[in-house]
């Protein structure tokens, strides 16, 4: 009977550290905002920047550039860290990129992009600087 | 066989916790308190929509993951195998082929003449001014050549903007960077 107990509790805490484990390891949200650029004549151009996990944890580019309000882009799961390296992934503003590539390197680790959620602006941006940026394979956060 | 069972039930006890705390499989939350993952996923669209737009998103992930995969490609050519995916999604998978091929010529045209200058401004052999003054005049030849090509209407579809507002675009995007 003594036995049965301790391989009970054996296994029930294998259990609990297999579910930490699993827990520890998950995803993380991150999504992307955007907003329009407020002032005449850009207003057809939409700023975004990137949460991970939390809407205290918001990262851009320039890095001084709003990271707050707006509506809500797109989003899905993915490594935290990844994704926090890759906003600290050098990027030049106007040289390799801007919000929209910053935005998506943020997003990469959750396989999405800003492609298609109607972010103004986006297709010239990709036209100069690609998806990711013109320096996107500097980038070593996988 | 008794421990087995209680073995398999706590394991699935305990993953039951994991799959209804995100609500998708291994994923969690947040741990902002405020954060609510459903209201971050933006207005409510259709089957069709959700379809179209995951679809492309996955194409440009799966493609700049390749390159990213085998890098040593033109940078040229990386971004013009990722405008063609921009075409897809504005203007249909049927647009015509000459036109497309008229587009990504000019886009990596342009891409040429502008990636050495890149490379000569990060390693500080060129001013900063100089060279958006030559992205800035290259960027307008390229969407010249869009204007050529394309309608009224598929231009402002594919860029959001109207042919007439074309002069000064690179300017206008860099001038966004200014904080408010």
């Amino acid at each position: 009977m003594f036995n049965k107990v301790i391989r009970f509790f054996c296994l029930f805490f294998l259990s609990i550290i297999t579910v930490t484990v699993i827990n520890a390891s998950a995803s993380v949200y991150i999504w992307a905002m955007k907003k329009p650029v407020a002032f005449a004549p850009f207003s057809w151009l939409d700023h975004t920047y990137v949460c991970v996990g939390n809407s205290n944890n918001c990262y851009t580019c320039p890095p001084t550039y709003t990271k707050t309000g707006g509506n809500p882009a797109v989003g899905g799961y993915g490594d935290g860290d990844d994704a926090v390296c890759y906003a600290y992934c050098t990027l030049s503003y106007g040289v390799n990129g801007v919000c929209h590539q910053h935005s998506n390197r943020v997003l990469y680790p959750a396989g999405q992009t800003l492609a298609y959620c109607g972010v103004t602006g986006y297709t010239f941006s990709v036209g100069m600087w690609g998806t990711y940026g013109t320096n996107f394979n500097s980038c070593d956060c996988d | 066989m008794k421990i087995c069972y209680i073995f398999v039930f706590t394991v699935l006890f305990g993953m039951s916790f994991v799959y209804a705390d995100g609500g998708e499989g291994k994923y969690r939350h947040s741990d902002d308190p405020n954060f609510d993952a459903g209201m971050l996923k933006g207005p409510v669209r259709s089957d069709v929509e959700k379809f179209r737009n995951d679809f492309y998103s996955r194409k440009d992930f799966e493609l700049a993951k390749k390159q990213k995969e085998n890098p040593g490609k033109e940078i040229a050519e990386e971004i013009a195998e990722q405008f063609e995916n921009r075409i897809d999604f504005a203007l249909g998978i049927d647009f015509p082929m000459e036109k497309r091929e008229i587009i990504g010529t000019s886009l990596k045209k342009m891409h040429f003449k502008l990636e050495p200058l890149r490379k000569a401004l990060e390693d500080g052999n060129l001013s900063k001014d100089y060279y958006f003054s030559i992205v800035d005049s290259e960027s307008e030849k390229f969407l010249g050549v869009c204007s050529d090509v394309l309608t009224d209407q598929e231009f402002e579809d594919l860029f959001q903007f109207k042919k007439t507002e074309i002069k000064g675009t690179f300017r206008r995007v860099l001038k966004t960077s200014s904080p408010k």
